[in-house]
Parts: structure tokens; C-alpha cells; sequence
């Protein structure tokens, strides 16, 4: 009986050690009043230093502590975000957001709506820029960086090869030029650009199709995909079988340690990237320093466009479920849409605004050493006035896989380009349908 | 303390009154196999018969992303090369397993321990740091493999840029990193054969061959079909070597049915479909295992 009683009462010390560890599982995320819990894939020091330099401003706030939660990058960002809101546990006061992500995510409820708050600062954004944080008339996030496409060259290379960067208006004068290249420099040993190895990059792609009119993958009025239908996104979506076939490109994924290898050894003379890179490759490839040219993106046809977007814009969004969308608007104010907290990042980040005000400071209208005295904030200026921006949809992703897959196909000569496009428009709307 | 066999709802619930102190203490493994075992997989079912994207309400939808799974030809695509990476490792790794471990367990070899864990190390290896390492000796342009190669005089292989030999690379990648794990425990196994059986068929006047041949395979039989079914349902689940190493790539030619699904769920945001593909997946791997217990017949169980 003694023996019985003893087992119970341990039974009960169980029981209530396991809810206890149990209950610990579940509240260990959870944020709390005193914590701006802000989620990125980027840098996150920058938002850091923008949240010191908006409680230094702000006293009132200084109680409140910045804490970071990173991820690899945005699709993981996204990922998480969903596991977030299905649980209903973790969710993040503040949150990076690609504006490819912005449909779905304000169409689901994710997003705190900012539509009065931002409405004094709409004159100061730039339209294209604006529509990629919009979403059925109302704003859902604050746009601090438009990502603008832009040729990356090797100066020195191109100098060898007696290739004047100027000349190149076309992808045809830079196909001929990548052929000089090959030509004088040595055959298989240096090419022009590269083109995926494992998979295709999606990036590429959107700018080209952003050079023909701003296209995208579905049309913004009918949401049908237009990419079998219209001719300019065949001869956009034709580019990178191009490269291959001319014998221009060699096949190596970005991010690759062999990419990186081949751009600091000069052995890929260009690539087709946008402005986020000029922070990258300072980091990255510091020894290149002054080697590297910048160049708005080829036109399709002789006085085309040679403006493009890739992925809208670096932007910042409040959750709806944060417990204060004062200070997440506030703190998004004062960091993105302010001239003097403008600059001050930009002394020690790559971040071109695109807050019209900002633009005008003197600061960002000087060389960059790194690139070879050149102008590439105005570059990146340019562009910005000059694109149009894509029609992002929830199922671009999606569709974006479905054709690269079929376009990875045609460069290993399994069908034509022609071919490809087909079966990848018929699959996106066998699977996805329309997509508005 | 011992709990009688009991018939019957009424007397279980008896004896579970009765022991509950016994049922107390073992309870975390099943609250926790509830939650996180039993509750995901029933409600992945529930999930496959709607539409949800992760956020939102979850619409009904039927059987329809069962339908449309038999329609899916990247489904289908997934299944046949996760069938490709499955039969064209399986017997070799089995085999080689088998030699090294007849090799680790013979009597005149020396150091054995030594090679045992040689050849057992790279099962203790992360699979990602595995995948990633690989990569860089497969890459085309500075790849240590093709520098070898190169050295000798064989052109450049695309090892993971080229449909052609995107799945050849998982294989290779797979059957080094498993064989180790087999050979062990089939070593184990062969520890267990009477050596009696040996020394009387060498009295008979059998050769190494047929010793191995007669007597080491059959009573390996029950093992090498427990190690045949342990890494089929293995290769059907593989995941992190095509995703880390190809992307499911060239287009499409290393796309496994578990990174299928996982694109589907967690880049597409197509939950109720991807739940569909699971239990696609599970389908398949139970018939495999059917298929392979008629073969091997059920004695083979032990």
C-alpha cells in the first residue's frame, strides 16, 4: 500500500515536470511589447543601425529592444512566415519583403496596411516603385531600394579585347561582342557571361522581359500568361539559349564558389545583374576594386529600352498581427523616408533610395572609386525613372520554375527555345490557370 | 513489472486502472507521437482533399488534387527518377556492402578496425556538408574530378550540369555515403554464421566462391532483405542530396518525388496538393515493399 502510494505521487511529479517542459516548447518564441522583432534574409546590422538612429530620434521608444530573426533568404523568409501564421505563434512586428511576395501575402491578411499612413509621402516615391507595394488600391509596405537590372563588365577585359562598352546598345553588339572576346582572349578559357549550370536564373529572365515594355509572365489584364502569345516576350525569354548557342556564355550557377572564382579571375567578362550587386562585389570580390564597369542593360532593338526592374523593390512591411503598428510605421518612416537617416545608411550600405527628396543630396551624386569613378547612383537613378515595373502575381514563382525548366531543356538541346516556351506556357495553364 | 495479455475494451480499461501509474510513465512517447506524429499525418489527409495555400480558409476540392496527381506529368517525372536513383544504387551498394564486409571478416586481414571505421565514416557525415563538399568536386569548370580526369587525358564531364549525369552523381554520392552503414551491420551478420558450416564444406572440397555462394548468402538472406527494404523506403524519402546538390535540376532531371513535394508545399504554397504527392509517395513505397516481400518471400523475415 505504502509502495502504491509512493508510485502515485511520483506518477504526479511526472506529469506535472512534462506539462511544465511541455508549455516552455510553446511560449519560448513568442515576442513580446518590448521587442521589435524584425525578420530579414539581407543584412541586418542595416536595419540595426536604422532602428538605433530611429530610437536615438525618438526617445520615447528607448525601452523597446531591436531583435533580428535571419534567414537564408526570401523564400525561406516566406516559409517561416507562413509556419508563423499558422501556428499563430512568433509572428514578427517588422518583416523584409520582396514585392513579388506582396499579392499573396496582402490578399491573405499578412500585411498591416499603410495606405493612410504613407499617403503624405505618395508624391515621393516613384509610380512604378509605389505599384510594387500595391495591391487593390491600398499600400502594404515601404519601398527603400528598387532593384534596377544592370550590365556589370570587366574594364580591363573589355580593354584587351579592344571592346568599347559604349557601343553596346543591342544584345546583338553583345553577342558580337562576346564573340570578340572569346576570339581574342582565348576560346573556351573566357567567355562573355555565364548562363546556369544546375538551374537557370529567373532574374535574368524577369529583366529581359522587363526590357520589352515592362512585360511579365501574366498578362495584368486578362491574367492568362502571355508568354507563347506575344512575340517580344518569345524573343525575351529566347536570350539565354542565345548566349549558349552563339558560344557566348559559359555554363556556371550564380552564387557558385566557381562563379565567383571566374568573375575575380576575369574569366566571365560580364554579367546580367541589377544594383544590389554593387554591395556584393565590393564585399565579395574586394580585390577587383576598380576593375569592374556598370551599364544599362542592352535593348532588344537599336534605340529600345534599356530600362529594367528585377523583383520591384527592397521594401519593409508591418505584420497585422504586431502589437505595435505605431512604432513599426514610425521606425519605417523615419528610416526609408527621410533624407538625413537616408544618407546616414547609405555611408556605410549600398542602399539608393527611392525616396524622390533623398535623391536630390548632394551625397548621392558622387563617383564611386570602387567602380572606376563612375556615376552609378544616377545610373541607378535613371532606371528608376525610365522602367516599368512587372505585374507580380502569387503564382509568378510557380510559373517562373515551369519555365526555366523548359528552357534548361532547349539549351541542352533536348527541344527548340520555340518548343520550350509552348510547353511551358501549356503547363502553367494546365496547373496554375489565370493568375491576376 | 509485468502486464498480463487482456481481451477485450472492458478488461483493457481494467488493467489500464489498474497500472495507470505504469501508463503514466510511458505516456510522454505517445502524447508526443500524437502530436507530432499521428496529428500531422492525419491532418496532411484532411489537407489533401482541399486547396490552401498556408494562409486563408482551406477550400474543399474532393479528390481533385488526387486527379490531377495521375494528370501531373512532373509527378511523374519525380517518381521515375527517384525509381532510377533507387535501382541504380541499391544493387551495387548491396553488393559492394556484402564484399567489404566478407572482406572485413576474414580471418587473415589486419588493422580491421581501422578500415571498419573508414568505411563506416561517412555515414556519420551531415548529408549536407556531404552534398556540398560533393559539389565542389563535381563542378565542371573546377571541380577536383574533372581536374583528374583532365590530367588524364578524358574530357570534362558535366557531373551535376547536365541532365544526362545529374542523377548518375546522386548515385555515386549515395552509394559512398551508405555503403559503410550496410557493411557494418551485414558484417554483424556474417559474425553470426556457425564457422562449423565453413570448415565442413572446405573438407568437402568447396572453393571460396561457393562457400559464399551455399552458405554466407542464405543465412544472410533475412539481413540483406531487411537492409534491401530499410534503404528502398530510404531512397524513396531522398531529399536533401538532390536539393542540395542539383536543385532537382537540369530541368527537371533530379527531381525526386520528396523534393516534388517540398516545392510544391513550401515555393508554390500549394499545401492541400502537396499532401496529395505524400500520400502518392506513401502508396508507392508501401507497394515497393510489397513487390519486394513476394520476391524475397516472407520467410525471408525470419
Amino acid at each position: 500500500m505504502f509502495k502504491r502510494k509512493k508510485q502515485r505521487k511520483a506518477a504526479w511529479v511526472f506529469i506535472v515536470l512534462f506539462a511544465i517542459s511541455i508549455m516552455s516548447i510553446g511560449t519560448g518564441w513568442a515576442s513580446s511589447t518590448n521587442k521589435f522583432v524584425f525578420w530579414t534574409w539581407g543584412d541586418w546590422t542595416f536595419y540595426k543601425k536604422a532602428f538605433d538612429l530611429f530610437v536615438k530620434d525618438y526617445p520615447q521608444y528607448e525601452g523597446i529592444e531591436f531583435e533580428n530573426i535571419q534567414s537564408p533568404d526570401s523564400d525561406e523568409q516566406i516559409k517561416k512566415l507562413i509556419m508563423a501564421y499558422a501556428t499563430g505563434t512568433g509572428i514578427p512586428d517588422c518583416i523584409e519583403c520582396p514585392s513579388g511576395y506582396i499579392p499573396e501575402l496582402a490578399d491573405a491578411g499578412v500585411l498591416l496596411d499603410l495606405t493612410k499612413r504613407i499617403q503624405p509621402y505618395l508624391k515621393d516615391i516613384p509610380t512604378p516603385v509605389l505599384d510594387s507595394v500595391s495591391r487593390h488600391g491600398k499600400v502594404w509596405a515601404v519601398p527603400w531600394r528598387p532593384n534596377t537590372g544592370m550590365l556589370f563588365y570587366r574594364r580591363d577585359i573589355f580593354d584587351m579585347a579592344g571592346i568599347d562598352p559604349g557601343a553596346i546598345e543591342t544584345w546583338d553588339d553583345y553577342i558580337a561582342a562576346g564573340k570578340k572576346v572569346s576570339r581574342t582572349l582565348g576560346g573556351k578559357e573566357r567567355f562573355m557571361t555565364n548562363v546556369g549550370g544546375t538551374e537557370l536564373q529567373y532574374y535574368k529572365v524577369e529583366m529581359f522581359l522587363g526590357l520589352q515594355d515592362g512585360l511579365s509572365i501574366f498578362d495584368p489584364n486578362t491574367g492568362d500568361t502571355l508568354i507563347d502569345k506575344d512575340p517580344r516576350a518569345i524573343e525575351a525569354l529566347s536570350l539565354l539559349d542565345k548566349f549558349i548557342k552563339e558560344g557566348i556564355a559559359v555554363q556556371m550557377d550564380d552564387w557558385s564558389g566557381s562563379w565567383w572564382a571566374a568573375l575575380k579571375e576575369g574569366r566571365v567578362a560580364s554579367i546580367v545583374t541589377a544594383n544590389w550587386m554593387t554591395e556584393i562585389m565590393k564585399k565579395q570580390a574586394p580585390e577587383t576594386k576598380g576593375k569592374w564597369g556598370i551599364m544599362l542593360l542592352p535593348a532588344f532593338k537599336k534605340g529600345g529600352s534599356r530600362y529594367a526592374f528585377q523583383s520591384g523593390s527592397a521594401n519593409v512591411a508591418g505584420t497585422s498581427e504586431t502589437e505595435m503598428p505605431d512604432v513599426v510605421w514610425e521606425y519605417m518612416r523615419h528610416s526609408f523616408l527621410d533624407i538625413e537617416t537616408t544618407v546616414e545608411l547609405n555611408k556605410t550600405w549600398w542602399a539608393t533610395p527611392a525616396y524622390l527628396p533623398a535623391q536630390k543630396d548632394p551625397f548621392f551624386h558622387q563617383t564611386s572609386e570602387f567602380y572606376g569613378g563612375q556615376y552609378v547612383r544616377e545610373l541607378e537613378f535613371e532606371i528608376q525613372e525610365n522602367a516599368k515595373m512587372p505585374h507580380y502575381t502569387a503564382n509568378n514563382v510557380e510559373a517562373s520554375s515551369y519555365i526555366m525548366a523548359e528552357l534548361m531543356k532547349a539549351i541542352e538541346g533536348q527541344k527548340t527555345v520555340e518548343q520550350a516556351i509552348r510547353d511551358a506556357a501549356t503547363t502553367i495553364r494546365r496547373k496554375i490557370g489565370e493568375s491576376l | 513489472m509485468y502486464i498480463k495479455k487482456t481481451r477485450g475494451v472492458g478488461s483493457l480499461v481494467k488493467e489500464v486502472k489498474r497500472y495507470r501509474n505504469a501508463y503514466i510513465f510511458i505516456s510522454p512517447f505517445y502524447i508526443l507521437f500524437m502530436i507530432f506524429g499521428a496529428f500531422p499525418i492525419l491532418y496532411s489527409f484532411y489537407l489533401s482533399f482541399h486547396q490552401w495555400r498556408g494562409f486563408g480558409p482551406r477550400d474543399f476540392v474532393g479528390l481533385r488534387n488526387y486527379m490531377n496527381l495521375l494528370e501531373d506529368e512532373l509527378f511523374w517525372v519525380s517518381l521515375k527518377n527517384t525509381a532510377y536513383m533507387w535501382l541504380g544504387h541499391i544493387f551495387i551498394m548491396l553488393l559492394l556492402a556484402l564484399a567489404l564486409a566478407i572482406v572485413l571478416n576474414s580471418v587473415a586481414l589486419r588493422m580491421k578496425g581501422f578500415y571498419r571505421m573508414t568505411f563506416y565514416l561517412p555515414t556519420c557525415i551531415a548529408i549536407v556538408a556531404v552534398a556540398l563538399v560533393f559539389g565542389v568536386i563535381y563542378d565542371t569548370e573546377y571541380g577536383v574530378l574533372n581536374y583528374v580526369l583532365n590530367k588524364i587525358g578524358i574530357f570534362r564531364i558535366p557531373w551535376i550540369a547536365s541532365s544526362k549525369w545529374s542523377k548518375n552523381s546522386i548515385i555515386i554520392l549515395n552509394i559512398w555515403r551508405v555503403v559503410g552503414w550496410y557493411m557494418i551491420i551485414l558484417l554483424a551478420g556474417l559474425q553470426t554464421i556457425n564457422t562449423q558450416l565453413y570448415e565442413a564444406a572446405e573438407i568437402d572440397g568447396a572453393n571460396a566462391l561457393q562457400r559464399t555462394w551455399h552458405i554466407t548468402i542464405p543465412a544472410l538472406k533475412p539481413i540483406l532483405f531487411f537492409c534491401f527494404i530499410i534503404e528502398t523506403i530510404g531512397s524513396f524519402r531522398i531529399f536533401t542530396e538532390p536539393y542540395v546538390l542539383t536543385h532537382g535540376g537540369p530541368a527537371n532531371s533530379s527531381i525526386s518525388m520528396t523534393l516534388y513535394l517540398y516545392n510544391t508545399a513550401f515555393q508554390y504554397f500549394k499545401f492541400g496538393y502537396a499532401s496529395a504527392i505524400s500520400f502518392g509517395l506513401f502508396g508507392f513505397v508501401v507497394m515497393a515493399s510489397w513487390v519486394q516481400l513476394r520476391i524475397w518471400g516472407r520467410k525471408s523475415l525470419g
